[in-house]
């Protein structure tokens, strides 16, 4: 079992990931955007971030930097949330520190797969 | 041999199948037109099918049974035999022979890539085939490969990014069997090593016929922090199926079932365990299938003799000429020299202590049973011996260990009663002597019973004889001598002690008791080592030189004045400790008179110590052994001879009988003064 922590500003896409993560046996944990994402990862233990780039007060880039400098979480998978169009963005999210993404629109099966991918017990 | 396990004499059939086989391919590549070679070939693999089937190797049958479909064609005479294809056919060979002889290692994914090679030799006369199975069969440009081989090099920081190779290599494994190899020169020495980076790179060998896309779906996220090369592997080769085999013993859990590699780990420090695991396995493989006539061996060694002492008269040469690459070439030789010295003996030796640790068991379970507290030490376990000799003196030093325990040692009152501690205590000990080694069991119990041997013996021989109590516990040797009055379980037969000096006298050793009434009981099993080498200390009296084991050797003082003045009693103080000395120009009859400046030796075997003086020491040797001939077989105090470096002959000092020697000599002394 893995703690997730997903950080979008669309309730529904949390809501999303919520669902198809909890039956798998996965503790998923939300945030409305970058900074409340921080403060939930500065606060424990993380085993995968699934967010998104685009969002109110920290954005996606901010949290990936912001995450990477922090001690507590060394080597925690992070995984952004992009559209296939957006190629540049994708480059600037892994040169930011990202460990992988998962492309808009997913499919559940598509999810699970990454996060089995890098959520190892 | 009709009591043989019908599977064994099928694998042993096999093997002489596959013998037949291979020459016939191999053959069959010069001689490609050979009908007969051909016919051979057929009927070894159809009796392989044919047996295999009977004795339940239904992988092998079905496989042969693919191999010989595929291989009609060139029996019909239809297509020749290409290099290729008999390489394949090799392939194929070896497959079925891994199914025979280790069925759990032999990969059918290896096997049906084999197969589906083999089709693609000899399906371009598609029109022969049937359509249906004309469609199995891919076209060759597309053939499905047996397998991927990858490099794998990550950019330093893709551990900071949150991926881990481990898992990527863990994902690989699950698409087909891995064979993972980390390359480790990467890795900067300590100081430099930064822990966050990845300095590893990984060879895999994939077997397996997946696609391509498969492999890049692995490395999706990473594939901008990496560099991926990537081969496909036309023919898996089948010798790959015992690595991958064992990768499978070492690797721990895997997450899949079908994962057969073993995550190769991160940090620095896992991969090199892992280097070493694999080496050492491959060892257990080799001692388990090398068999090599012992007599080949002892020429093998009797030729690296030869080889040392010719080289160090070749250093000896160099030593005195001027010519520097002379002496660089004769340096490398004598490093050469040595190593295959080390291990052409290390092919045959063996420590003893493997034979040891066996004892402990045995002393554990007598002591129990017959109700006698023992303490078992053992010393000496290092020293090596020819492994046939460690074999057969596995049941003379049982038979001894028992009698140590059954008739040696005391029971508790006994003991008590003697002032002894409770707790007996048996030595098993080993140790080099010049050209021998010893082994010694040794007991503290009360010693044998001379008057009841004598009594014994007696009815052998005349009584009152005059005899030596030595000459008299020579009677123990005799086939069906027993004083025991009631036969036990464990001895008393007067079957052993007789079984016991022949085996030895069989390996040419020898057997001596040594016994006080009381204290105990010492065998001393004398073991020859026909050849060895041995680092000697080289030393000059008068003229001659000799070799004293370096062992052996505790150090080396000077004769003072005082000691030469103290003639006649022959102990030298060192350190506040008397020791005895012995005057090797005494005792080789050296005449003339001694030089100025003598050196004295001290020597020891175990607790004694004998001090030998010598005119001069000339340095280390490295010394090949020579027995002496039998015409030398009654002088005790040379153990052989050697060759020195300028092809004279040099003497070997037998340590033991000196200290003997010493002894007794010193005995006397005092007996003769306190009378």
């Amino acid at each position: 079992m893995a703690t997730v922590l997903t950080v979008d500003d669309s309730p529904s896409i949390r809501q999303m990931i919520k669902v198809v993560l909890e039956p798998a046996g996965h503790n998923v944990i939300e945030a409305g955007d970058g900074a409340q994402g921080l403060a939930k990862a500065q606060a424990g233990k993380l085993d995968l971030v699934i967010t998104d780039l685009n969002m109110p007060v920290m954005n996606g880039l901010e949290l990936i930097r912001a995450l990477r400098k922090l001690p507590s979480q060394v080597g925690l998978p992070i995984v952004f949330l992009t559209t296939e169009s957006n190629d540049a963005l994708k480059q600037e999210a892994k040169s930011a520190g990202a460990t992988g993404w998962i492309t808009k629109p997913f499919k559940p099966e598509q999810l699970l797969a990454v996060v089995n991918k890098l959520v190892r017990s | 041999m009709s009591s043989m396990d019908p599977t064994e004499a099928f694998r042993q059939e096999a093997s002489e199948l596959f013998e037949t086989l291979e020459g016939a391919l191999l053959d069959l590549g010069l001689r490609p037109d050979d009908r007969e070679l051909v016919d051979s070939a057929f009927r070894a693999l159809h009796t392989i099918k044919g047996s295999g089937a009977m004795f339940g190797f239904d992988r092998v049958a079905a496989f042969t049974h693919e191999f010989e479909t595929a291989f009609e064609l060139v029996r019909k005479g239809e297509i020749k035999p290409t290099q290729e294809l008999i390489a394949v056919a090799l392939a194929a060979k070896d497959y079925i022979r891994a199914l025979i002889e280790a069925p759990d290692s032999a990969d059918s994914i290896i096997g049906d890539a084999i197969l589906d090679d083999l089709k693609r030799f000899v399906s371009p006369t598609a029109q022969v085939l049937p359509v249906g199975s004309n469609a199995d069969i891919p076209p060759v440009s597309e053939s499905r490969p047996a397998g991927w081989q990858l490099r794998l090099e990550f950019e330093s920081h893709i551990l900071r990014n949150g991926s881990n190779p481990i898992d990527l290599l863990d994902d690989l494994c699950k698409l087909g069997p891995c064979f993972v190899v980390p390359l480790t020169d990467g890795v900067p020495l300590l100081d430099e090593l930064e822990p966050e980076d990845c300095y590893l790179k990984w060879d895999v060998t994939l077997h397996g016929a997946c696609d391509k896309a498969a492999i890049d779906d692995v490395f999706m996220f990473v594939q901008d922090e990496m560099k991926l090369t990537l081969a496909q592997v036309e023919r898996a080769a089948p010798v790959l199926a015992m690595p991958i085999a064992d990768v499978e013993l070492a690797a721990p859990p895997a997450p899949a079932p079908t994962a057969a590699s073993v995550p190769a780990a991160a940090e620095p420090a896992a991969p090199s365990e892992r280097k070493r695991e694999e080496p050492r396995r491959t060892e257990e493989r080799g001692i388990a299938t090398v068999r090599v006539q012992a007599e080949r061996l002892d020429e093998l060694m009797d030729r690296v003799g030869e080889l040392v002492i010719a080289q160090a008269r070749l250093s000896q040469l160099a030593a005195v000429g001027s010519d520097l690459s002379i002496k660089m070439i004769a340096e490398e030789i004598e490093r050469l020299a040595a190593s295959l010295r080390d291990t052409t003996m290390g092919a045959r030796m063996v420590p003893i202590g493997s034979l040891f640790g066996r004892f402990r068991r045995l002393v554990h379970d007598l002591s129990r049973d017959l109700g006698k507290p023992v303490e078992f030490v053992t010393s000496g376990e290092d020293t090596e011996l020819d492994k046939t000799m460690i074999e057969c003196l596995a049941d003379p030093l049982v038979h001894l260990i028992r009698n140590a325990i059954d008739h040696g040692i005391e029971d508790t009152e006994t003991r008590a009663a003697a002032g002894k501690t409770e707790q007996g205590r048996i030595e098993l000990q080993a140790i080099h002597s010049g050209a021998q080694v010893l082994v010694t069991v040794k007991d503290n119990g009360g010693g044998l019973n001379t008057a009841r041997i004598r009594a014994k013996a007696e009815e052998l021989i005349a009584p009152g004889a005059a005899m030596s109590d030595h000459e008299i516990h020579q009677f123990l040797f005799h086939p069906g001598f027993s004083t025991a009055q009631t036969i036990s379980a464990l001895s008393g037969r007067g079957v052993g002690m007789d079984v016991v000096k022949r085996t030895i006298e069989n390996m040419r050793g020898s057997i001596d008791l040594s016994t006080k009434a009381g204290e105990g009981t010492t065998v001393t099993l004398r073991l020859p080592l026909t050849l060895a080498i041995i680092e000697g200390l080289l030393i000059r009296v008068g003229e001659g030189r000799y070799i004293i084991p370096l062992p052996a050797v505790e150090e080396c003082v000077e004769l003072t004045a005082e000691d030469e003045r103290s003639r006649g009693r022959n102990f030298l103080n060192v350190r506040g400790n008397l020791v005895p000395f012995l005057r090797l120009r005494d005792i080789l009859d050296v005449p003339g008179a001694p030089g100025q400046h003598q050196k004295t030796i001290i020597i020891s075997t175990g607790e004694t110590r004998v001090g030998l003086v010598a005119d001069q020491i000339i340095g280390n040797h490295q010394t090949v052994i020579k027995s002496l001939s039998k015409l030398h077989s009654d002088v005790t105090i040379f153990s052989g001879a050697t060759i020195l470096g300028d092809g004279t002959a040099a003497l070997i000092l037998d340590v033991a009988q000196l200290v003997a020697l010493a002894q007794s000599r010193a005995e006397k002394q005092q007996m003769s003064e306190a009378a």
